[in-house]
């Protein structure tokens, strides 16, 4: 059984690879378009036939059109909870999806940009995540997959747009998001002010992991409030331009916090570097804080070179689903946290090797 | 509408039952719904429907409890969606609709909700290739004209523009098809 987990843990994701612009600190691009069926009760409101027969609609399609024919398909209620726990690690389910239920399912693409859920909150949800500062590309991407799946006649309404489960979906159905690591604004404690402006642009600024102020890694997702009223390019440039601002500040933040205490940075990011080079046992969140000042000082010339797909890995494959994944037989809480050390020190040891 | 019972009240009760291909809507005011259930004339509500969801004690296993029938307090909003069942007071309470159909039934809440989360309550985005056919009958372009009219006055230019954007997108789509 666990041959899949492993299967799904080690099958690509193209935003890992670390291409794109901005990639050392946008992390990824992502966009995501809520569909629904006409006709049809949304998922919260329908029975077991209704949700099997939404998702026999769009299972048809994705088996019958040349451009989707490739894309594995899931049964969420089929797969086992590790191979549920490495879809969500690497964000192509979502958790409230992978609770399962009647005709609940994902279908993802080859090299993992694409993913379909089916019957989440809406019966369909697309989404293209790549790596780096690459929205449009995303988006474009998103409606190329919409295209064929069209023809299942969607729930549209000239005045309101798509229609979707959720108000604050309609229109567009659309999220532009970026995932984005902010290590010397976190530490100026400029990103509560920064979220705020975000907010009065209608942008949303939370944690990646964490909410509030505690983000612990530093990472953070920018994305758009409002779907509707705007178009499609509107809100993913709206979106983009905001998060180049974020690098510039960043960049400029960095500079800073060198030109002023350099030293108290450069031992910093040198002590997180030994900790993750020489430690025996690590846990998940100092794992992603030490990780996330890796990042900054080998991004800033301190620390010796370490490839964006590497350190980018690193965040998926340290996590908990991903470990057991790969592991053989279960692993304790102690032995998870002693593996986890294990791969950090030999991905740093053989990516400085590589430098 | 008129109840179709007695066809003297407005109806307040929309309920569609359907099985397989077989559609059967019921629109009916209080009173002679109240009655058809207990005379045990109304086909059965799906199992996987949330009673909770009829009001106003519709049916006789909800009791007494529920407000509306005997107390002499206004009405709450007696809409409901025949498609999915939705009532007005569950998609206050849940946020959310059940189905396409109730952007339909809620229409008048939907431009005060969207301009407060949306800050816009039209669409300008991308449509389904296929969907001119529902764009608007003569009296949705009419209701648009009429908004367009109220914008101007109001000096809401940005939103005029939007509104006859869509008008002439809407008249453009018309000529495509005749």
């Amino acid at each position: 059984m666990k041959a899949k987990a492993r299967e799904i843990a080690d099958s690509p994701l193209e935003w890992l690879d670390g291409t794109g612009e901005y990639s050392d600190i946008i992390l990824s691009s992502r966009v995501r378009l809520a569909r629904n069926l006409k006709g049809h009760a949304f998922p919260w409101r329908a029975g077991k036939e209704e949700l099997e027969s939404c998702a026999e609609k769009v299972g048809s399609i994705i088996r019958s059109e040349d451009f989707l024919r490739s894309f594995r398909l899931f049964e969420i209620d089929a797969l086992e909870p590790l191979a549920k726990g490495v879809l969500i690690e690497k964000h192509l389910i979502s958790p409230a999806l992978a609770k399962g239920g009647p005709g609940r399912g994902a279908a993802v693409d080859s090299r993992g940009i694409v993913s379909i859920m089916v019957n989440e909150e809406d019966h369909i949800r697309i989404q293209a995540i790549l790596g780096g500062m690459r929205l449009h590309e995303a988006s474009r991407i998103a409606r190329q997959v919409d295209g064929p799946l069209e023809a299942l006649d969607y729930a549209f309404d000239s005045r309101c747009g798509y229609l979707t489960s959720c108000p604050t979906n309609v229109g567009t159905g659309l999220r532009a998001s970026v995932m984005i690591h902010l290590p010397a604004l976190t530490h100026l404690g400029r990103m509560g002010k920064l979220a705020f402006g975000c907010g009065k642009v209608g942008l949303t600024v939370r944690g990646l992991f964490g909410e509030g102020s505690d983000s612990p890694g530093a990472l953070y997702q920018v994305s758009n409030q409002v779907t509707l009223g705007q178009t499609e390019d509107e809100l993913v440039e709206k979106v983009s331009s905001a998060a180049l601002g974020l690098v510039k500040q960043e960049q400029a933040a960095r500079g800073k916090i060198l030109s002023g205490k350099g030293i108290d940075l450069e031992d910093k990011v040198w002590r997180a570097w030994a900790l993750l080079g020489f430690s025996r046992v690590m846990e998940a969140r100092e794992a992603l804080e030490l990780l996330s000042l890796v990042r900054m000082g080998s991004g800033m010339g301190i620390l010796p070179y370490v490839r964006v797909g590497t350190m980018n890995a690193l965040l998926l494959d340290t996590q908990k689903a991903h470990i057991q994944a790969r592991a053989t037989g279960e692993l304790s809480v102690e032995d998870l946290a002693a593996k986890r050390s294990a791969i950090l020190r030999e991905a740093l040891a053989s990516g400085e090797k590589g430098s | 509408m008129k109840c179709e019972r007695c066809g003297l009240r407005e109806a307040e009760v929309h309920i569609r039952h359907q099985k397989g291909k077989e559609k059967v809507d019921f629109h009916l005011c209080r009173q002679c719904a109240e009655q058809m259930a207990k005379d045990g004339l109304l086909p059965d509500i799906p199992l996987d429907m949330p009673l909770d969801c009829f009001p106003w004690g519709l049916f006789p296993w909800q009791g007494a409890a529920t407000p509306g029938l005997e107390t002499d307090s206004p009405p709450a909003d007696q809409r409901a969606c025949s498609h999915c069942g939705l009532d007005h007071s569950s998609f206050r309470k849940t946020g959310k609709f059940g189905c396409p159909d109730c952007y339909e039934v809620f229409r008048e809440d939907l431009s005060p909700l969207f301009r407060k989360i949306h800050g816009s309550d039209i669409h300008r985005g991308a449509r389904p290739r296929n969907a001119c056919g529902d764009v608007v009958s003569p009296e949705g372009l009419g209701s648009l004209r009429k908004e367009l009219q109220e914008a101007v006055e109001k000096e809401e230019y940005e939103r005029a523009a939007v509104i006859r954007d869509r008008i002439r997108e809407i008249e453009e789509c018309h000529e495509g098809e005749g």
